[in-house]
């Protein structure tokens, strides 16, 4: 199993927000899930990979090669962008658009391109700024899909979906992945969606990676624990990566399941907790009472 | 090098609109001051120059040309080899338009294709400090930039008139075709395609490692 990227130490400095020292490296063949925060770096990293930003230090590679400038190109062919926001000229029609965009790929298939246009009822009259934030997301994905990407590198790109075409999206995306050879780097906060789909979860939070694992393993890792507030004294807390505190009890999320589970199993509830808890409660940590 | 033909062809598809809108300026500025007609073929250029500069940098654009699978270095050459055909286009408009003026006798006098030359040459000299000026300051800035160009560009006519009269042999050069200093000639053509490279790979400088 081999590595699509491969992020090395990579550090970028902003007045007011930090990536540091991010190494990570995502494999080939699987669906990998950027969840974090708003403002945690997931849309820099994501714009490092496609050479937007430029990381202060550390290196990138993709499918094996570094990602300079010299190989950039070459690298992009067999890569398939999906931004939340649009990147198209807005002016001109789905049509023309799709005319810019073809001759640059190589591996350009019109008629898996008709597809899509098809599938996802694109307008190709129409132009790009009337069309609904969900159908530039559509068009984006099209126009990924057709030039045989090895990895699809999608950026928020189920904001603004309706919930059929969330799911249908999803759907196509597990298609697309059953070819080995294909990956997919998806950024969300929206973690339901990674629930259904993600084979690995990469954490970001306040500009450093808190984990990457295998998304099963992490259930195995962390526990979620409710219970009532007198089982809670100093030294208990601190297990706590998150807690929240209200009238009833508590809620927390422990990363050592099976600590947890030997001391919490008698006397509260212990749940395998969702992504969307895991990263509440992470990012929260020991200031998450309300 | 077929993707800078590809990025050109972009910039073609992307002032389409902006192409049409030429028919009116040069039938109006025909009617109104056809004997100017040899600076009409700067104006176009560098208005189709700055449209096809800002489209570019609206609503994130610039972001989709970096995703393409063309170098940097690719997508800054492409841009001043846009110069070529923006003049071209810019030179044929002109000469047609003079052409027609002749034939409908508004224009007696033969065509003064020097003038229509050096006027025509200055736009890729004016595009060597435009261009440079518009991947440093990128959105920000744009507008002032484009109006501050567009006044320069204005100002231009006069600007070649008090050229040849500061030198008189280019003045000689224009009405007669004679050049007695061929080694200025050689000077002035040299010091014309430094300054052309040199804005390209000042571009190039500010454009390669940029964020965007």
């Amino acid at each position: 199993m081999s590595d699509v990227i491969q992020l090395d130490h990579l550090t970028k400095s902003y007045d007011r927000f930090e990536l540091r020292d991010i190494s990570l490296t995502i494999k080939e063949g699987f669906i990998t899930g950027l969840i974090g925060p708003n403002g945690a770096g997931k849309t820099t990293l994501i714009k490092m990979m496609m050479g937007m930003v430029y990381p202060d230090q550390g290196s990138i590679s993709m499918f094996g090669q570094n990602n300079q400038l010299s190989q950039a190109a070459a690298i992009k062919e067999r890569i398939g962008y999906v931004s939340d926001e649009s990147i198209y000229y807005e002016h001109l029609t789905v049509k023309q658009m799709r005319a810019i965009i073809a001759p640059f790929y190589p591996r350009w298939d019109q008629d898996t391109y008709m597809k899509f246009q098809e599938l996802f009822k694109l307008p190709p009259g129409k132009k790009i700024k009337e069309l609904s934030k969900g159908m530039k997301i559509k068009f984006s994905l099209a126009i990924a899909l057709s030039h045989g990407a090895d990895l699809l590198i999608m950026d928020e790109p189920t904001s603004g979906l309706d919930p059929v075409f969330r799911r249908e999206m999803l759907e196509l995306l597990s298609e697309h992945i059953q070819d080995e050879k294909k990956s997919i780097l998806f950024s969300t906060h929206n973690t339901t969606d990674l629930d259904r789909i993600a084979d690995y979860i990469v954490f970001i939070n306040d500009g450093k990676i808190i984990f990457n694992e295998m998304k099963e393993s992490l259930g195995e890792q962390y526990l979620l624990i409710k219970g009532g507030k007198e089982l809670l004294d100093r030294d208990v807390r601190r297990w706590f990566v998150g807690i929240r505190e209200n009238g009833l009890g508590f809620e927390g999320l422990i990363s050592n399941r099976a600590e947890g589970e030997r001391y919490f199993k008698d006397t509260a509830i212990c749940e395998t907790p969702t992504l969307e808890e895991i990263m509440y409660y992470t990012v929260k940590g020991s200031e998450a009472h309300v | 090098m077929y993707s800078s033909l590809h990025l050109i062809r972009k910039d073609f598809m992307l002032t389409r609109k902006f192409l049409l809108l030429m028919v009116p300026y040069y039938l109006l500025m025909g009617y109104l001051n056809a004997e100017a007609y040899t600076v009409f073929s700067l104006f176009p250029a560098l208005l189709l120059l700055i449209n096809s500069c800002t489209i570019d940098m609206q609503h994130h654009n610039q972001k989709f040309l970096v995703t393409l699978p063309v170098p940097r270095q690719r997508l800054i050459l492409a841009k001043y080899l846009m110069l070529i055909p923006f003049s071209l286009f810019s030179l044929i408009c002109t000469l047609v338009l003079y052409v027609f003026a002749f034939k409908i006798g508004k224009l007696d006098a033969p065509l003064r294709w020097r003038e229509l030359g050096l006027t025509t040459a200055i736009f890729p000299l004016i595009a060597s400090f435009y261009l440079p000026v518009y991947y440093w300051l990128g959105q920000k800035g744009m507008q002032i930039v484009n109006m501050v160009f567009m006044l320069l560009v204005m100002l231009n006519f006069s600007a070649l008139t008090s050229l040849s009269e500061s030198y008189p042999d280019l003045a000689l050069w224009i009405k007669s075709g004679k050049f007695d200093n061929a080694l200025l000639v050689v000077i002035g053509i040299l010091a014309y395609l430094v300054i052309i490279y040199g804005s390209y790979l000042l571009s190039l400088r500010i454009f390669v490692k940029k964020d965007i």
